[in-house]
C-alpha cells in the first residue's frame, strides 16, 4: 500500500504549478489507482472511473465489442437491475442459446425461413418471459432518486469511462454501484442492445456525413493497425457480437489493474482512500491489457477517398505523426494552435479571411493517443469554391509553415494560449476527473500534464520548421473528400 | 510524512473489518448524511447608467469570467431581414472595435488568450468572456469598445454574411437541424419566432440595419452583466465605472410582444433523404414560465421523456425494444411566449411507423392514467436531489441569478423551488397533462425515408405534406 501526497512537485522556475499541488494519489495492492482532487466550494463530486481498454484492443472477430461492452455494463449486476437472480439465470441462458442459434443460422448458406421464424419466435418469447425479471435500469433509476447527475460512458479508441456527478454525501453509494459493477456485472437485454447499437451507427455513421468522412478517412490512413476501425465497429461486426465473447472480454480487463478512479469535488482524500479500499480492495487485479503490438508501416504516397452523399462538399486532409510523449507531438500541440486554432490561425486567417475559399477551417489530432496518431486538417469550402482551390490553399500554407521560420511573438502568444486554457479546464469538477484518467490511461500518468508547460516551452521555431518538413510530405498524406450526389463527373 | 501513517492505518483497519463480508448488499440498503446545503450568495448593484451587475468572487484559479445580456433577440428581425439579430452579433465581435481594427482585436484577444463569443438568442444577445484576472483592464477595455465604438467594418460585415449563407446552404446535411427548424416553422407560423434566416434574408440586411440595431438595443439601460471568478467587488466597480461610467442611453421605446397566432391545424410533415434512419420529431405549442403548471410539467416531463432512462419513452422504445439510440421529450418553457413541447427520436426508416405509434402511445397514456407512486417518487427525488448541481460552478450561479432576473422570474424562484417540486402529487401532474399535452394536435417532422408514410398518415388522421428535398439554393 502506499500512498504518496504531491505537493508541489516542481519547485519551479517559473511559476506554481497549479495542478501537481491539488492532486492526491493512492495505487491499492490489486492494481487499482485512486486519483483525488479536493474542492470544497460546492457540496457536489465527480467521479470518472476509467478502464484502459477500448475499440483498439478488439481483434477481427470481436470489433465493436468495447462499446458494445459499455452499454451492457448498464444492464446491472446479481442485485442491481433483477427481481430474483437464481431464478433469472437459467433464463438468460436460454435466451443465450436460441440467440447465438439464429445468429449462426443467419449466416450459413442455405437459410431455412421456416426455421429462422420459428427461432425468431423462440428467442422473442424467451426475452418476454426474461421482462418479468428485470428491473430497468435500475442503477439509473438509484442514482437518479439520489441527485446524481449526468450518469453516462463513453467508449473511444483507447480507453472506456464512466461518469457520474453526486452531491458530496453519496460518496458510498458510486461506490457501491461500481464496485458491483466491477465485479458483478450481468450482460442482460444482450440482443434488444445489439438492436440500438445499429441504430445508434445509422444516426452517427449511415446517416450522418461528417461520420462517414471521418470514418473513410482512417480506414484509408491506416491500413493495418486498430485505429482503422470504428469504435462502434462495421454493421456485420455488431451484428455478429456473441454473449460469450463480451463476457469474456469483460471478466479479463474491466478489472481494478487496468482502471484508474478520480474523485474531483467535495471529497475527502483519507475518507475516499477507505471506502474506495472497502469496495473495490478485495477485487481480483484482472490481466493487464496487452497492448497492440501491430505496427501501422510508414506510408509510401498519398492515398485518396471519396464519400458521395447527399450532402455539401468538404475536405480532410490527414498526416502520419508520433504520439505523446514523443517531442514532435508536442511540437504538433503547437502546430495545431499555429495552423487551425482561432481566428488568428494561419488557415483561418488565409482561407477564410483573405481568399474565402472556405466558411471553416479547424485542426485537430486524431483518433487516440495510445499509438502514434494523425495531425488532420478539416476544411469546409464556401460556395461556390470547391474542394479543389481548398485543398491547394492548404498545402500552400503547409509548405509555409515548413520554409519560414515562426516569429517569437507567435510562439509566445501559442504557449501562453495552451497554458491558460489547461487553466480553464481545471474549473468543472468533471472536466478535471475526466482529464486525470485520460491521461494516466493514454500516457501512463496523469504528471504528463503538470509537465505540460514546461515541454512546450521549450519548443523553438526551428522545431516548427523541421516538423512540418518531416510530416507534411505528400507521402505522408492521406485525403478524404464528402463528394455531394450527383454532381462526380 | 505523519499524514500517511494515518492514512495507511485507516485503510487497513476498514479492509481487515469486511473481509468477511464480501457479499454485496442492494444500494437501497445504504444510509446517508444528510447533506448542508446553503443557496450560495450573489452581490448584486447597479451603475448609474443603468447597468445591473451581478457578483460571485471565487478565487480558486486567476481567472475572470463575464456574461452579459442585451434585451436584444432575433424576435425583433424584420421577416424580409431574418438573420438579423444573428449576424449583428457575429459582426460585433469581428468587424473591428474602438482604436482597433478588426485584425487588431483578434490578435489582442488571442495575444492574452481570451475567450470571446457574441449570440443572439430569440429574446436576447448574449455575450461571454473568458480572461485571466492580469489581462482584465485590457480585456474589459476591449468589450467595452465592442459595445460602445463598433466598427462594423464593410468587408469583415461581408466575410460574416458569407459565413452566414454557407451555414444556412449546409443546414440540410444534418437531418437534425434540418427536422429542427421545419418543426419550428410550423409551430410558430405566422409569427416572427417561426421565421428562420434564409439565404434571401441574410442577403438583404443592410450595414446600417447593423447600425440601428446596436444604436436601438446596445445600451446600458438595457445590459445585464454577470463576473465571477478571481476579481473582488471593488475592483470591478472601478473597472466598469472606468470604462462604462460615461456611457448613456436612450430610454427604450416600449415594445410590445406580438401574441402568437393560432396554431395552424396539425400535419405530418416529410423531408424525403435517402439515408437509412427517419429522424422523428413531434411538438405542438407548449408552456410559460409563468404557467401554474410548471412544476408538475417538470415532473411530467421527467417521467415522460425528460428523465434520460428512467423516463417512459426510453424504457419503451430503447431499453425494451431496441428501436432507437436516443429518444426524449420536453416541455421547453418560454420566457416570454409559449415555449414548445418537442418529443423526439431517430429510428430505421422500416420502423418509424411503430416508433411514432409507440410515442404517440405514452403521450395519450399520461393524460389517461394518473403516474405511479414510485414514478412520482423518482422524479421527484431527482429534480430536488439534483438541484444543488445548478450551484457547483460559480459563473453558472451568478449567470444563472442574472438570466433570472433578465426574465423577471419571481423573487423566492429558487427559494422555493424545491418544495414546490416536493408539492406536486400525481393528480396535478395528470390535471396538467390533460391541460397542456394534445398528441392528437400533433404536428410530426420525418426527415429520412421513413417506409409508408401516407398511411401512416392516414391512420393518424394527418395530412400529409411532402416538403420536397431541402436545398440550400431553393431561396435564390
Amino acid at each position: 500500500m502506499a500512498a504518496i501526497f504531491l505537493f508541489c512537485l516542481w519547485t519551479s522556475i517559473c511559476h506554481a504549478q497549479p495542478l501537481a499541488e491539488k492532486v492526491q494519489e493512492h495505487i491499492f495492492p490489486n492494481g487499482l489507482r485512486l486519483l483525488v482532487v479536493e474542492r470544497h466550494n460546492a457540496p457536489t463530486f465527480s467521479a470518472y472511473l476509467t478502464v484502459g481498454v477500448g475499440s483498439v484492443d478488439e481483434t477481427n472477430g470481436d470489433r465493436g465489442l468495447a462499446h458494445f461492452l459499455e452499454h451492457l455494463r448498464f444492464k446491472g449486476t446479481e442485485i442491481l437491475g433483477t427481481r430474483n437472480f437464481t431464478a433469472e439465470k437459467p433464463l438468460l441462458a436460454a435466451i443465450e442459446k436460441a440467440g447465438d442459434a439464429l445468429d449462426d443460422l443467419r449466416r450459413s448458406p442455405n437459410v431455412d425461413p421456416k426455421a429462422m421464424s420459428a427461432l425468431e419466435d423462440r428467442l422473442h418469447a424467451l426475452q418476454q418471459k426474461h421482462r418479468d425479471f428485470v428491473v430497468t435500469d435500475e442503477a439509473s433509476n438509484i442514482y437518479a432518486r439520489h441527485g446524481g447527475v449526468g450518469y453516462n460512458a463513453f467508449t473511444s479508441k483507447d480507453l472506456t469511462s464512466y461518469i457520474i456527478s453526486l452531491p458530496s454525501n453519496k460518496l458510498e453509494l458510486w461506490a457501491a454501484v461500481e464496485s458491483d459493477r466491477m465485479a458483478h456485472a450481468v450482460l442482460r437485454e444482450f440482443y434488444t442492445e445489439r438492436d440500438v447499437i445499429l441504430e445508434e451507427r445509422r444516426r452517427s455513421y449511415d446517416s450522418n456525413p461528417d461520420g462517414l468522412l471521418y470514418e473513410q478517412l482512417l480506414a484509408t490512413a491506416f491500413t493495418v493497425h486498430p485505429y482503422r476501425h470504428p469504435i462502434i465497429g462495421w454493421p456485420s461486426d455488431i451484428r455478429n457480437l456473441r454473449p460469450r465473447q463480451a463476457r469474456e472480454f469483460m471478466h479479463k480487463y474491466y478489472t481494478p489493474v487496468n482502471t484508474v478512479i478520480a474523485l474531483v469535488g467535495a471529497v475527502d482524500f483519507d475518507e475516499a482512500v477507505a471506502m474506495v479500499g472497502r469496495y473495490f480492495g478485495h477485487l481480483a487485479a484482472g490481466t493487464p491489457v496487452p497492448g497492440v503490438a501491430t505496427v501501422e508501416p510508414p506510408q509510401r504516397g498519398e492515398r485518396r477517398v471519396k464519400v458521395v452523399f447527399d450532402a455539401q462538399p468538404k475536405l480532410e486532409v490527414a498526416f502520419h505523426k508520433p504520439t505523446l510523449p514523443s517531442r514532435d507531438d508536442y511540437v504538433f500541440d503547437v502546430i495545431d494552435q499555429l495552423l487551425g486554432q482561432g481566428r488568428t490561425s494561419r488557415l483561418y486567417q488565409r482561407l477564410v479571411v483573405e481568399k474565402q475559399l472556405a466558411a471553416e477551417v479547424s485542426t485537430y489530432v486524431a483518433p487516440g493517443s495510445r499509438y502514434p496518431n494523425l495531425f488532420v486538417c478539416h476544411l469546409v469550402p464556401r460556395h461556390p469554391h470547391t474542394v479543389e482551390e481548398v485543398e491547394h490553399a492548404l498545402y500552400e500554407e503547409l509548405d509555409r509553415l515548413s520554409r519560414k521560420p515562426v516569429n517569437d511573438a507567435d510562439l509566445k502568444r501559442v504557449r501562453n494560449r495552451l497554458r491558460v486554457d489547461q487553466l480553464r479546464s481545471l474549473k468543472s469538477n468533471s472536466g478535471l476527473a475526466g482529464m486525470l484518467t485520460y491521461f494516466q490511461t493514454v500516457a501512463g500518468d496523469w504528471r504528463y500534464l503538470s509537465e505540460y508547460d514546461r515541454q512546450v516551452a521549450s519548443v523553438t521555431a526551428e522545431d516548427v520548421m523541421a516538423v512540418a518538413r518531416k510530416y507534411f510530405t505528400s507521402e505522408n498524406r492521406t485525403v478524404a473528400i464528402l463528394e455531394a450526389k450527383g454532381q462526380q463527373p | 510524512m505523519k499524514k500517511c501513517w494515518v492514512v495507511t492505518l485507516v485503510g487497513l483497519a476498514l479492509l481487515a473489518g469486511c473481509t468477511l463480508s464480501h457479499r454485496m448488499e442492494h444500494p437501497d440498503r445504504l444510509t446517508f448524511a444528510p447533506l448542508s446545503f446553503e443557496l450560495p450568495k450573489v452581490e448584486r448593484f447597479q451603475l448609474a447608467n443603468g447597468i445591473q451587475v451581478f457578483l460571485r468572487e471565487d478565487h480558486e484559479l486567476p481567472l475572470v469570467t463575464m456574461s452579459a445580456m442585451f434585451d436584444a433577440g432575433s424576435i425583433n428581425d424584420p421577416p424580409d431581414k431574418s438573420g438579423l439579430a444573428q449576424l449583428h452579433s457575429s459582426a460585433v465581435r469581428s468587424a473591428g472595435a474602438g482604436d482597433r481594427s478588426a485584425d487588431e482585436v483578434e490578435s489582442t484577444l488571442e495575444r492574452i488568450a481570451a475567450d470571446l463569443s457574441i449570440n443572439s438568442e430569440s429574446y436576447a444577445t448574449v455575450l461571454n468572456l473568458s480572461l485571466q484576472t492580469a489581462d482584465l483592464d485590457e480585456g474589459v477595455g476591449l468589450l467595452a469598445d465592442m459595445m460602445r465604438r463598433p466598427h462594423f467594418d464593410p468587408q469583415r460585415v461581408e466575410l460574416a454574411r458569407r459565413r452566414m449563407l454557407e451555414s444556412i446552404r449546409r443546414e440540410a446535411d444534418s437531418s437534425s437541424v434540418l427536422a429542427q427548424k421545419t418543426l419550428v416553422s410550423a409551430l410558430y407560423q405566422g409569427h416572427a419566432l417561426g421565421v428562420m434566416p434564409t439565404l434571401e434574408t441574410v442577403k438583404a440586411i443592410k450595414r446600417e440595419d447593423l447600425e440601428n440595431f446596436h444604436r436601438r438595443f446596445i445600451r446600458p439601460d438595457n445590459m445585464w452583466l454577470a463576473v465571477s471568478g478571481d476579481i473582488d467587488r471593488k475592483t470591478l466597480e472601478n473597472l466598469l465605472g472606468h470604462l462604462f461610467e460615461s456611457w448613456s442611453g436612450v430610454v427604450p421605446s416600449f415594445r410590445q410582444l406580438e401574441p402568437l397566432p393560432l396554431a395552424a391545424a396539425p400535419a405530418m410533415l416529410l423531408v424525403h433523404k435517402e439515408i437509412p434512419q427517419t429522424t422523428v420529431l413531434i411538438g405542438q405549442r407548449g408552456i410559460k414560465k409563468d404557467d401554474p403548471d410548471l412544476y408538475a410539467l417538470r415532473v411530467l416531463d421527467f417521467i415522460l421523456g425528460g428523465g434520460s432512462f428512467n423516463s417512459r419513452l426510453m424504457q419503451e422504445i430503447r431499453t425494451r425494444r431496441g428501436l432507437a439510440y436516443s429518444v426524449y421529450s420536453s416541455f421547453q418553457v418560454g420566457r416570454r411566449l409559449p415555449g414548445l413541447f418537442v418529443a423526439g427520436a431517430e429510428t430505421k426508416n422500416a420502423t418509424v411507423a411503430e416508433v411514432v405509434g409507440l410515442m404517440r402511445q405514452e403521450m395519450e397514456n399520461m393524460t389517461r392514467e394518473p403516474v405511479s407512486e414510485d414514478e412520482l417518487t423518482l422524479a421527484k427525488d431527482s429534480l430536488i436531489n439534483s438541484f444543488v448541481f445548478a450551484f457547483d460552478d460559480s459563473h453558472e450561479i451568478v449567470s444563472q441569478t442574472m438570466r433570472l432576473v433578465f426574465y423577471g422570474y419571481p423573487e423566492d424562484y429558487l427559494d422555493r423551488y424545491r418544495e414546490r417540486l416536493a408539492a406536486v402529487t400525481a393528480k396535478d401532474v395528470l390535471a396538467a397533462a390533460r391541460r397542456h399535452l394534445h398528441p392528437e394536435a400533433q404536428t410530426i417532422v420525418l426527415v429520412g425515408d421513413p417506409e409508408h408514410p401516407a398511411e401512416l398518415a392516414k391512420q393518424l388522421g394527418l395530412p400529409l405534406e411532402n416538403m420536397g428535398p431541402f436545398n440550400g439554393d431553393t431561396a435564390n
